[in-house]
């Protein structure tokens, strides 16, 4: 970064009023003091009325609450601003004013000395006061609505931008189209409508929208961070949903450097933050089930201690072995699985590559994985293969770096001709959460938020659970082709996992 | 699904029961067990209950579940995806997919009628098992499904 003096500039300017002169004037007023000691003595010698004294004690409260906020801007306007006596320039050599008040730290490809701030938070960096730089600008640079001017600018993440407006995240097409499927709203199970066209005013209006709207608007990369109530909050943002994590408190993050670190090593809980309804996955994966929801009384004839931060009562079980192992999402599921590869796809099993087998086939799809991965190709299946001394291939952790070794399925057991159609989950999946009684309730007379427009609008959406169940997974058959070829159902297909819903 | 007018008065109700596969995320080192899938009757998808075998050789259910276990008068057990003759009670999310049909559902059945004396997959009548055939039925399986005089 580069500094150059400037000299020290005297101007009249809108200067906002800070808090404690505020507060100092309200409590700290010269006319104050003397005026409670004058009335206090005036009834102590019974020369006022109480009452009196009450009521002129009061007015002149309001009359300085009044007269306050006038007052003090009138004093900020005729205060003089210090104009920053230094420019400041990031190492590239453009001149980014906003550095000479902002002392954030961040990773180190998006170090402030590097891109300064007006590269992501857009802005005007060649100000000279706050108001200036601040018109214009943006304070989270992942959102959807502006991320072609930040994160996929010319020169930084132009590809991964363009691609991760089409992945489902973004998109959410298979829910919608699921939902209304369903509901017997639409005969196309791959209906292309997605929450872009969701978002637009002219969008279309549906029962099954609604409810989309409503309870399933939260989770999608197109929604403003920040903008919903509670423990919703946290959710959308664009890029950030993901690559964002918070500094650790260590002492070192004070109250200025609050800037989050952008990561590519994406940490579990941002997946979860989502991934925990429907399927549950991001919940059973940790060995967390979810009970009913007044709360299974499981711990000597008490409710479970254990709940979500939205009021979920979970109980914990087994964990999945990957788990258990140190491993979190990012180590099997991919770029290319979670960003897209730019394609617009229908459903979640046309974009998730990754199988047991790509790890427990043995040496040689091993091998294969590893060398898809060293030529550099664009996308390859996984991206954390090592190989050791000894030439086996091992899969390193990306959160703590640890190497597993990846051991091949049994051939003796596994592909027992009796067992060959079974999925690798048919048998190795021990549980599975399960919703019989599921159950949903719409009242049109009741408003409710509507998570896309966000604002209230009238029908009220709730969902009920009952008679959920975690033990046997039920099993069934995934047909490869549904009909054999004289038109008769075959038996052909992977035996599966069936869950309802 | 429930459905209420503006003064919250029950209008009606939709109803659709669908079945979707997916990969749990619970993967274990150690599996299911044999009975786990071949003897209980939820894991093939006809729900909670017991399988008996008939005089004449054919099997049947005994549901743990009343049929009219809902209050909004389905006359079909919520856990049930499939009926004992192999047809489908429940939609499927997808193309494709589907529940047992009837002739997977016996063979099913017809191993776990064995697994008490036989169980797992290093016992020789398991290793060996090439269907209904064979191994030829032993002298407990004919005392059980004898036909009816």
């Amino acid at each position: 970064m580069v500094e150059c003096n400037l000299a020290k500039v005297e101007v009249a300017g809108s200067n906002p009023v800070s808090r404690s002169t505020t507060l100092l004037y309200y409590f700290g007023h010269p006319l104050w003091l003397p005026f409670s000691f004058l009335l206090v003595g005036a009834r102590l010698y019974k020369k006022v009325d109480r009452h009196a004294a009450a009521f002129l004690q009061l007015a002149l409260l309001l009359f300085l609450f009044l007269q306050a906020p006038w007052t003090s801007s009138a004093l900020a306007e005729n205060a003089p601003l210090k104009r920053p006596n230094r420019v400041t320039r990031t190492l590239s050599g453009q001149i980014d004013m906003c550095l000479s008040c902002h002392k954030e730290t961040l990773d180190k490809a998006h170090a402030r000395q590097v891109l300064g701030c007006y590269s992501c938070h857009l802005g005007n960096p060649l100000a000279g006061t706050p108001e200036e730089a601040h018109k214009g600008m943006v304070l989270n640079p992942g959102d959807l609505r502006v991320v072609d001017r930040t994160c996929g600018q010319e020169g930084c993440h132009v590809q991964q931008v363009k691609d991760v407006k089409n992945t489902l995240m973004a998109t959410n097409r298979g829910i919608i189209s699921t939902l209304r499927y369903y509901w017997g709203e639409t005969r196309n199970h791959n209906e292309p409508l997605t929450v872009e066209k969701l978002l637009e005013e002219n969008a279309p209006k549906s029962l099954a929208l609604d409810y989309f709207r409503k309870l399933c608007g939260t989770c999608h990369l197109w929604l403003p961070r920040h903008t919903l109530p509670s423990f919703l909050s946290a959710k959308g943002g664009g890029c950030t949903a993901c690559h964002n994590v918070k500094k650790a408190r260590d002492g070192r993050a004070t109250t200025h450097d609050r800037h989050p670190l952008i990561t590519r090593n994406i940490p579990m809980e941002n997946c979860v933050r989502c991934h925990n309804r429907s399927g549950r996955i991001g919940l059973s994966y940790r060995g967390l089930y979810e009970t009913e929801g007044y709360g299974t009384p499981f711990e000597d004839g008490e409710t479970s201690s254990l709940q979500l931060e939205d009021g979920r009562f979970v109980k914990k079980i087994h964990p999945d072995v990957h788990f258990e192992k140190g491993l979190v999402c990012i180590d099997c599921h991919s770029q290319k699985e979670i960003m897209g590869d730019g394609k617009q796809r229908a459903h979640l099993f046309e974009q998730v590559e990754i199988r047991c087998t790509s790890c427990h086939s043995g040496k040689k799809v091993l091998e294969r994985l590893f060398q898809e991965q060293e030529s550099k190709k664009k996308f390859p299946m996984l991206n954390n293969l090592v190989m050791a001394r000894d030439g086996r291939i091992l899969l390193e952790g990306k959160k703590d770096k640890k190497t597993h070794p990846l051991r091949p399925f049994s051939r003796g057991k596994c592909r027992n001709p009796q067992h060959v159609r079974l999925s690798c989950q048919a048998c190795h999946s021990t549980w599975v959460p399960q919703c019989y009684g599921c159950h949903v309730r719409f009242d049109r007379g009741k408003r409710q938020l509507d998570k896309l427009a966000i604002k209230k609008t009238f029908g009220m959406w709730q969902e009920f659970k009952s008679y959920m169940r975690f033990e046997s997974p039920v099993l069934g058959v995934m047909e490869e082709r549904p009909k054999n070829e004289d038109g008769k159902e075959g038996e052909g297909g992977r035996v599966v996992i069936l869950v309802p819903g | 699904m429930s459905f209420l007018d503006e003064r919250e008065e029950f209008r009606g109700t939709f109803e659709r029961l669908t079945v979707s596969t997916m990969d749990p995320h619970t993967t274990t080192k150690k599996t299911r067990t044999c009975r786990d899938c071949h003897e209980n009757p939820k894991s093939m998808g006809l729900g909670y209950g017991n399988i008996f075998l008939k005089k004449d050789g054919s099997w049947g259910l005994t549901p743990s579940s009343s049929a009219n276990a809902t209050i909004f008068g389905q006359d079909r057990r919520l856990d049930a995806f499939v009926s004992t003759d192999g047809a489908p009670i429940v939609h499927t999310s997808r193309k494709g997919l589907r529940p047992f049909n009837q002739s997977e559902l016996e063979k099913i059945v017809r191993v776990g009628l064995c697994l008490p004396c036989h169980p797992g997959m290093d016992d020789p009548v398991m290793k060996n098992w090439k269907g209904d055939t064979t191994p030829k039925p032993c002298k407990a399986f004919l005392y059980m499904a004898r036909p009816v005089k």
